[in-house]
């Protein structure tokens, strides 16, 4: 009787503490999301994003061990399901018996514990290593024309920075630093530096290979390209290189996995998938630099 | 009996604030600031402001401002250079009571520059359709750093007396700007015409500044009479 008349006044509480706590934080302005002002390629639905990497490439293992796994869990969550209903009766408050705080000592469970060890070994050494090893594995060489890029995260933004027509990057240091000229610290006296590109949307051409370095400016961040299973920490002080290839054009989304502080929602890039031509017309533009502001021309 | 004391003694401050400001200061120093480098060499540009498509909706296109020169004036001059008096300035003044509007247009700071008094406010105010967040980088003040996520939003602010220091926008990395604070009314900005007027100034000697964020500062001793009017012009030759 006690127990129920407890449950009825917690009830209560929760009841009262929602109301008080949860409606203002749900009333409250919040910021909107910032969209993109083109729609997003491909049908997301409620499974996992489309996957536009080339069949046989990593990202098509990784689409396959979330597979398995998931039909491990579907199958633990029904037997564990079961047993816990079976035991909820089984084990029910009733006349005449009462309960027995000793462990059970029974050779089964220690098995069924060994079995788990082994099984769980299996998912690391048997799936997720040589799932990792594709993906280091398969990384392209040089002979393979993959076009380098480098990816620099900082709050709340993506940088990316090609190396421009000559193919080299320009020196960069924070001492050539401005948050909205140099947001790379490109070195200006640097000749292989003019040239490159400074974008904060990944352009790259369909059906070629991309080796991208990624890091970060200031806290770590992570670098996600749902459509090609991309996710890799951008850590500040390391370049960590990634490869990826995409055989659709198409606008699709890059987001930021890691969270970095309080816009982390709103550090999102556009990557655009485009025919090799279209990407070269691009390249060379952009290259060019940003175009000159004209105050008498435009509002000032 | 103490009371009295302090009543009498307020009186007595009251009174003799008053008398001198009735004492008319009407010293003036003006001037410009003339760029005499090569204009070619500091170009604006169009700023990449693709990460929010609204700033782009609200403004076609928004120009870098670390450099602006007018080239129209002869002869050619800075924008957005503080000038201030430094040093010289012995007397206390009241803040304005009329506040200084700091807005977010189209993803831009306007003004790009300001300067104001110890005790005024500061109203910052968000006139765009996305989120933006108001990040200060003072060394004296109070670090602010807030978000005003809606249009229409505004919050009022005062600051204690200190150097030019940036703001910037957490959201939007290009978008950034200058406060400086100080104890007495004698600071300008420059604007399209590249002038600057220092009006009513006790006579004295004082040290007067020209700051710009990217040529840093200049500064000049300039000594005027009681009610004269005296030019001085700084140059900038990077």
């Amino acid at each position: 009787m006690n127990s129920r008349r407890y449950t009825a006044i917690a009830s209560v509480l929760v009841a009262v503490l929602w109301l008080g706590f949860a409606t203002p934080l749900l009333a409250q302005d919040t910021a909107a999301a910032p969209s993109f002002d083109v729609e997003l390629t491909g049908d997301y639905g409620y499974h996992l994003p489309p996957n536009i990497a080339p069949e046989g490439t990593y990202p098509h293992t990784v689409d396959s061990l979330i597979d398995i796994l998931h039909y491990f869990m579907v199958v633990l969550f029904v037997g564990w399901g079961i047993f816990f209903v079976y035991c909820l009766w089984k084990f029910r408050q009733r006349e005449g018996h009462k309960a027995d705080a000793k462990p059970i000592k029974a050779k089964a469970s220690k098995y069924a514990e060994i079995v788990v060890a082994i099984f769980e070994a299996f998912l690391l050494i048997g799936l997720s290593i040589p799932a990792w090893a594709s993906v280091r594995n398969e990384f392209p060489t040089e002979e393979e024309n993959p076009l380098h890029l480098r990816v620099v995260a900082e709050q709340f933004q993506w940088n990316f920075h090609y190396p421009g027509p000559d193919g080299v990057f320009g020196k960069t240091s924070p001492a050539f630093l401005d948050l909205a000229t140099n947001i790379l610290g490109i070195d200006p006296a640097d000749p292989n530096g003019k040239d490159d590109i400074t974008a904060t949307e990944l352009h790259i051409p369909v059906n070629r290979k991309v080796i991208a370095d990624i890091s970060s400016k200031d806290v770590i961040h992570s670098f996600a390209i749902g459509v090609l299973r991309v996710k890799q920490d951008a850590i500040p002080g390391m370049r960590i290189p990634v490869w990826f290839e995409a055989n659709r054009t198409g606008n699709y989304e890059i987001s930021c996995a890691q969270l970095c502080g309080n816009n982390h929602y709103s550090m999102r890039a556009l990557m655009i998938v485009e025919d090799q031509g279209v990407f070269d017309a691009w390249y060379a533009k952009a290259a060019e630099g940003p175009e000159e502001f004209d105050e008498d021309e435009l509002d000032d | 009996m103490f009371r009295m004391k302090i009543v009498a003694t307020l009186a007595v401050v009251t009174v003799s604030l008053a008398g001198v400001r009735v004492q008319a200061d009407n010293g003036t120093i003006k001037g410009k600031v003339v760029f005499a480098g090569n204009a070619g060499d500091h170009k604006r540009t169009k700023l990449n402001t693709k990460k929010d498509p609204n700033c782009a909706k609200a403004k076609k296109a928004i120009g870098s401002y670390s450099v602006v020169i007018n080239k129209k004036t002869d002869p050619m001059t800075l924008r957005n250079v503080m000038v201030f008096v430094k040093e010289g300035v012995s007397k206390k003044y009241d803040a304005p009571s009329d506040a200084i509007v700091l807005q977010q247009v189209g993803c831009e700071y306007k003004p790009h520059v300001i300067t104001m008094m110890e005790g005024q406010t500061l109203t910052v105010s968000n006139g765009d359709d996305t989120n933006h967040n108001i990040h200060f980088l003072p060394k004296k003040n109070q670090e602010a750093n807030f978000t005003q996520p809606k249009k229409g939003m505004t919050k009022d602010l005062t600051l204690l007396a200190e150097a030019p220091f940036k703001v910037k926008c957490d959201v939007h990395p290009w978008m950034g700007c200058y406060i400086a604070v100080f104890t007495h009314p004698f600071h300008v900005v420059t604007g399209k015409d590249g002038t600057f007027e220092l009006k009513g100034l006790p006579a004295g000697k004082y040290t007067v500044e020209a700051w710009h964020e990217t040529f840093g500062a200049k500064t000049m001793v300039v000594e005027i009479a009681t009610d004269e009017t005296k030019e001085a012009d700084f140059t900038f030759a990077p």
